[in-house]
């Protein structure tokens, strides 16, 4: 298949992906519903009445039919509103704009840290094996306090909470792309090591072909796949990192907003802040694999 | 493989055996280790040795468990649709919609308006947790479809259990184990992430999250309370994490 067949199959990803974030959308409206619990009488709190909780049912559209419901929050959805917070009495999609680019700039600083990191400790091709299962196996909230609990005894000129200046992101974005960096690693030092061991590339090498060009036509290109691959699922399963993140650190992005509607139970804020989540983890999925055919000859 | 069992039920029975929630004693707060205290005590004054314990036990019993539960919940998924292509596609759309919600914000989604306790927690992280078994049985299944033993067990008409029973589940399994041996860690993983943001079981309830989210106010005074988890999560992910890389090495 030539270009235009790789265009073609591009766009439907696209509309799949949409596709799914529609789902998802219906998911977040169905699952309340299913639980034992009335979400209404949740949200409303221990001492409201009757009529209040029958207000927010009404409010949550918890009083229609599920068809009914659901076709009603589809068209709003396509009208671009993700309804009310019941917390704010602001629109949610308001809400996540405001929350975003902090979200945005930690994931994405964190991500690029982690490439290097996991890049720095692939290289080296024995020596870091315990280097890389212990950062495959500290997560966020192991990391972060105790890289809070390093600085604050020791460097006190990085701020450990709240944003001040570009200083506050050493910390959260180091936490946040430890574990991150295990795991790229290990896919990095697996392929390298298989692609090392490969004939072609020993023949290339005894033919005296300089080791920058090595890198370049064959393990980059070998590697980059795989690596892809784990970079997109991390990439878009990063607001459940920024979630932790952003709590222990105490920086204003989405993942603390989300904390903060979970306790108020601010179900449509909570709603609209998982559909963003699908919605990051389909298009981080569609942008891999895009790229993917880019690198790999086979794929286009 | 062997060690690693032995080494988790060893765990388990002493954790159960020398844990427990421990008393509130506010004469004694936030102190380092003492001969009476041999892991020091937390900001209630409650034994940090007795509760690192019982919370290491909780979160292992819990990930073997739930494992169990998403192996036999996906497996079974798998098996049922599998004979119907339109099932089987119904299966994966569902299953790819859960997946695209990033799995700690689907059970944060969850778990806020479930009443917090064992329940809560065991469906908040059931609800995705059974999706890479079913999708693993069923892409295996898809490659048995054309398998010579198991199309003459059924010319001979064998019944669902014996295909089920003898050729189906041993040749899932191997595969299936390997997963489970990730799912463990990711079960551990994602219950300190439930309970470090106080979403796991209810706050008297020792576990390892829960101990490192308030150890984290206490850094400077005394951090014990951060040492003892941290350094539990570690070991019991690494070797969760080493069975895995045996597991794979053994496949290869």
């Amino acid at each position: 298949m030539g270009r235009p067949g790789r265009i073609v199959s591009s766009a439907l990803g696209a509309v799949r992906a949409l596709g799914t974030v529609a789902a998802v959308w219906m998911l977040v409206q169905v699952l309340p519903r299913c639980l034992p619990e009335d979400p209404a009488r949740i949200a409303a709190g221990e001492w409201a009445s009757e009529s209040e909780v029958a207000a927010l049912r009404h409010i949550l559209r918890l009083d229609l039919p599920l068809g009914r419901a659901l076709l009603d929050s589809l068209n709003e959805l396509f009208h671009g509103s993700l309804g009310m917070s019941l917390r704010f009495h602001r629109p949610v999609s308001e809400l996540l704009r405001a929350g975003f680019p902090v979200s945005l700039r930690l994931a994405l600083i964190a991500l690029a840290l982690s490439a290097a990191l996991a890049w720095a400790m692939a290289g080296s091709s024995r020596g870091p094996m315990w280097l890389r299962a212990a950062a495959v196996a500290s997560p966020v909230y192991v990391a972060g306090p105790l890289l809070l609990w390093a600085v604050a005894q020791h460097a006190r000129w990085i701020p450990v909470a709240g944003i001040h200046g570009w200083a506050t992101w050493i910390l959260p974005c180091l936490a946040l792309a430890i574990p991150l960096a295990g795991h790229q690693s290990r896919i990095l030092a697996v392929r390298l090591g298989e692609l090392r061991g490969s004939l072609g590339l020993r023949a290339w090498e005894a033919a005296g072909i300089p080791t920058s060009t090595r890198w370049l036509k064959w393990l980059l290109p070998g590697v980059a796949g795989p690596w892809l691959t784990v970079l997109g699922l991390q990439l878009g399963g990063l607001l459940g990192g920024a979630v932790l993140t952003e709590t222990i650190f105490s920086l204003p992005g989405l993942g603390l907003q989300l904390v903060g509607a979970l306790s108020a139970r601010d179900l449509p804020l909570l709603q609209g802040t998982v559909m963003l989540g699908a919605a990051l983890y389909v298009a981080a999925q569609w942008a891999v694999e895009s790229a993917q055919g880019f690198f790999d000859p086979r794929l286009r | 493989m062997k060690r690693f069992w032995i080494a988790a039920a060893l765990f388990l029975v002493m954790g159960f055996a020398l844990g427990g929630d421990g008393a509130v004693d506010l004469l004694h707060r936030l102190e380092g280790p003492t001969p009476a205290h041999l892991f020091g005590t937390d900001e209630l004054g409650r034994d940090l040795f007795t509760r690192w314990w019982l919370g290491g036990a909780r979160a292992l019993s819990l990930a073997f468990g739930l494992t169990v539960l998403h192996l036999v919940a996906g497996v079974l998924g798998a098996l049922l649709v599998h004979p119907s292509p339109w099932l089987r596609r119904v299966l994966l759309a569902f299953a790819d919609t859960l997946a695209s919600i990033p799995s700690l914000l689907l059970c944060l989604f969850l778990l806020a308006f479930l009443r917090p306790g064992y329940g809560a927690l065991i469906l908040a992280l059931a609800i995705g947790g059974w999706i890479p078994y079913a999708r693993l049985s069923l892409s295996q299944l898809d490659a048995l479809k054309l398998d010579p033993s198991l199309q003459q067990a059924r010319l001979m008409a064998a019944g669902w259990p014996h295909l089920w029973l003898r050729h189906l589940l041993p040749r899932l399994w191997p595969i299936l184990a390997a997963q489970g041996a990730v799912g463990i860690g990711a079960v551990v993983l994602a219950e300190g992430g439930l309970s470090f943001l106080g979403l796991g079981l209810p706050p008297e309830r020792a576990s390892w999250g829960a101990m490192l989210a308030a150890g984290r106010g206490f850094l400077l005074v005394s951090p014990w309370q951060l040492i003892w988890p941290s350094f539990g999560l570690l070991a019991m992910l690494l070797a969760t994490e080493s069975r895995r890389s045996r597991t794979r090495e053994g496949d290869a």
